[in-house]
């Protein structure tokens, strides 16, 4: 069955960027605005012996993984204005589908091409999740960009290094950055817990009106089950750095007991509890900090509710822009990796448009963005908050073990 | 002689026709084989595979070592559900085909033209605590009830067994109304001679007369209640116990599971088969 649908997916791919390729514009040159690229690769090299090939427009194949909200991202709020500036150039965006499992289509794209010999590769610019990066790495599927980018000194957080233990550095600059938070309803909570030990007691006197989703029905819940065991366990660091280790599982049973014991509700999903929590059928649970204020911008949500980073801290997770090491068009793929890093970009699309923390240094990014926006994204969780208590999810094994240690408990 | 005879060659004109019939026959054949026995067997093969590839049991032990509540929870669900939505539909088909009303008719065929994912969405917005249900009656009462004292109907099984009656009652209707239609008045005014009522006529006439239709029914119900994700993905209960299907879907998207999601599929295979079977052993011999 996965082959079938690896197939399909492969074969639906290909269609798509056949149906891309296909124009034929006014050309302009790409490479001759992008002198100033170190470190000649197979491309270049290419290119040079064909100079011809350098006044053909450039089509670039943009695939990325995440719901439908992920492509539109890249087609309405990046391409246009990246086509601006780089006339003759086309975007064609390929959305993969939501979750790990995007991803992965990603790299099985990726690695179908390298292992049938390819020389050019078809998708020129990716934007993927954490969980790929170990194998697409192991697998030289991708190129080492970041030292090829003008944004290079901005790529400062912890994740641009390390991806669930896997190295990545050089190889990925985070799109943004995603991170949980406990919503809650003001009106109804007037203490707000500030820790874990002070949310239990909470939990405890206030039966049914904790509301999380389980670890089956998305992220929001997997993160809150994640930061419960880094509390209980007191084992953040190697849980995240490596390495993995099957005895530090052996902790878990007791806890997994221990948070199924408590009395809360189990919402359907990461919109199902921000759904709970707007009919007040709840009064607290664990959130995507974005989804919360996407909802309080279309006004599906009351613009009271509040947000709060809780002691010892809640998951987070980036998203990254990474280039094939074999793409078509490796000149125009960095200009639009690029792009997306660049700061302008991160203020208006990344933070003021999509609420979401910058991918690179936010203290670059920042200074544009709006006061509103500002106010907006740091009043509840402050830059503070981020740096001090917005953790990283567990290396994979330890995640697969996690939710299975939990399913068993 | 009788040997001779078994044993000639098929006349031209025979085989012609076997062949014809065979052309006519490929295509669905060939539909059966493709997307119904080669995936049947591809799962098979798979959910005795482990990641390398080997033989290996583990799948199953695993899925059973996880799964055995869940398991039990959709047969229960299903044959729950099957039950009332037999009862409803033979006595509101039993109405129907008495006293025709075509507002009634189409009332509850409604459903037949409403997606899976949308019953479900309606279902939890309805009949959550602070649902539509709820908050209508909380208006019409003055405050007088506490939506947070009620069970939450839309979170557990019964909002599960309730969406998935609504849904599947429309194609139910459909099916044993047409049975019921094709029973000749004779029988039933005969029977109104005796004095039985409406509900003595579909018990004692209508139901024994249509049972292969009611079966039909039942087995298409009870396969299409334990394949469905939509309705219990809209309703679930993350903590509790779920459909196989979600912890099918979950293998396969959060664990890239695949050879325990081809187990838990061929345990829903062989369930649904179970279904089958028992029809074509009781049902259609009747």
């Amino acid at each position: 069955m996965k082959k079938i649908a690896g197939i399909s997916m492969v074969l639906m791919l290909v269609l798509a960027l056949a149906a891309g390729c296909g124009s034929k514009t006014e050309n302009t040159s790409s490479s001759a605005q992008n002198t100033n690229q170190p470190a000649p690769t197979a491309a270049d090299a290419a290119q040079t012996k064909q100079p011809e090939k350098a006044a053909e427009p450039v089509a670039l194949n943009v695939a990325t993984a995440g719901d439908t909200n992920m492509a539109e991202l890249q087609e309405k709020n990046v391409a246009p204005d990246f086509i601006k500036n780089h006339a003759g150039t086309t975007v064609n965006v390929i959305g993969t589908g939501p979750g790990d499992a995007g991803s992965q289509k990603i790299y099985e794209k990726l690695k179908a091409q390298k292992d049938a010999g390819k020389t050019e590769w078809d998708i020129d610019v990716a934007v993927v999740h954490q969980s790929a990066m170990k194998q697409m790495v192991e697998d030289g599927l991708l190129e080492k960009w970041v030292p090829m980018s003008a944004n290079k000194d901005l790529v400062t957080s912890s994740d641009s290094k390390n991806s669930l233990g896997a190295n990545v550095e050089g190889y990925v600059i985070p799109m943004f950055h995603s991170q949980v938070a406990i919503a809650y309803n003001p009106d109804k909570v007037k203490e707000v817990p500030a820790s874990f030990d002070e949310l239990v007691k909470w939990i405890n006197s206030n039966p049914k009106r904790f509301g999380y989703n389980g670890i089956k029905n998305g992220m929001s819940g997997v993160a809150f089950t994640t930061a419960y065991t880094y509390w209980k366990t007191g084992d953040y660091k190697q849980l995240t750095e490596g390495p993995f280790t099957k005895d530090l599982e052996q902790k878990w049973p007791a806890v997994m007991k221990e948070l199924k014991a408590l009395p809360v509700t189990y919402t359907n999903g990461n919109n199902g509890t921000l759904d709970m929590l707007n009919r007040g059928e709840i009064d607290m649970g664990p959130v995507w900090v974005d989804m919360f204020y996407l909802w309080k911008d279309q006004g599906r949500m009351n613009p009271n509710m509040r947000l709060k980073v809780i002691e010892p801290g809640l998951p987070g997770q980036p998203m990254y822009v990474v280039i094939p090491k074999n793409a078509k068009n490796k000149d125009a793929a960095i200009q639009y990796a690029d792009f997306l890093t660049s700061p302008e970009t991160q203020a208006k699309v990344i933070v003021e448009h999509n609420s979401w923390y910058p991918g690179i240094d936010a203290n670059a990014v920042l200074p544009k963005v709006s006061e509103e926006g500002k106010n907006k994204l740091f009043k509840d969780v402050t830059a503070e908050d981020l740096s001090k208590r917005g953790l990283s999810f567990p290396l994979s094994d330890f995640l697969k073990d996690l939710k299975t240690s939990y399913e068993q408990n | 002689m009788e040997t001779s005879r078994t044993l000639r060659p098929l006349s031209r004109s025979t085989s012609l026709a076997w062949l014809a019939g065979a052309a006519m026959a490929a295509p669905a054949v060939a539909i059966v084989g493709v997307l119904f026995i080669y995936p049947f067997f591809h799962s098979l093969i798979a959910s005795f595979q482990n990641k390398s590839g080997n033989w290996t049991l583990e799948n199953y032990s695993f899925i059973f070592s996880m799964y055995v509540r869940d398991m039990l929870f959709t047969v229960w669900v299903s044959l729950l559900s099957l039950v009332i939505l037999l009862v409803l539909t033979v006595l509101l088909a039993g109405y129907l085909r008495l006293h025709h009303s075509s507002w009634i008719e189409f009332m509850f065929k409604i459903p037949l033209f409403v997606p899976f994912v949308v019953v479900g969405h309606a279902v939890r917005v309805f009949l959550a605590p602070h649902g539509t249900l709820n908050s209508a009656l909380v208006f019409l009462t003055g405050n007088w009830f506490n939506p947070d004292q009620m069970p939450s109907i839309a979170f557990s099984t019964a909002g599960l067994v309730a969406a998935l009656v609504w849904k599947n009652l429309a194609f139910s209707l459909l099916l044993v109304l047409g049975a019921f239609r094709g029973i000749n008045n004779g029988y039933l005014e005969a029977s109104r001679n005796f004095g039985a009522g409406t509900i003595w006529q579909i018990v004692d006439i209508m139901i024994p007369m249509s049972k292969g239709a009611i079966g039909v029914a039942s087995v298409l119900m009870f396969t299409s209640m334990i394949g469905n994700f939509s309705i219990p993905a809209m309703l679930g209960n993350s903590g509790g116990n779920q459909v196989l299907m979600m912890d099918l879907y979950y293998q396969i998207v959060y664990q890239n599971n695949y050879g325990a999601a081809n187990a838990i599929g061929v345990i829903s295979y062989l369930v649904s088969m179970g279904a089958a079977i028992y029809y074509l052993r009781t049902v259609s011999r009747a």
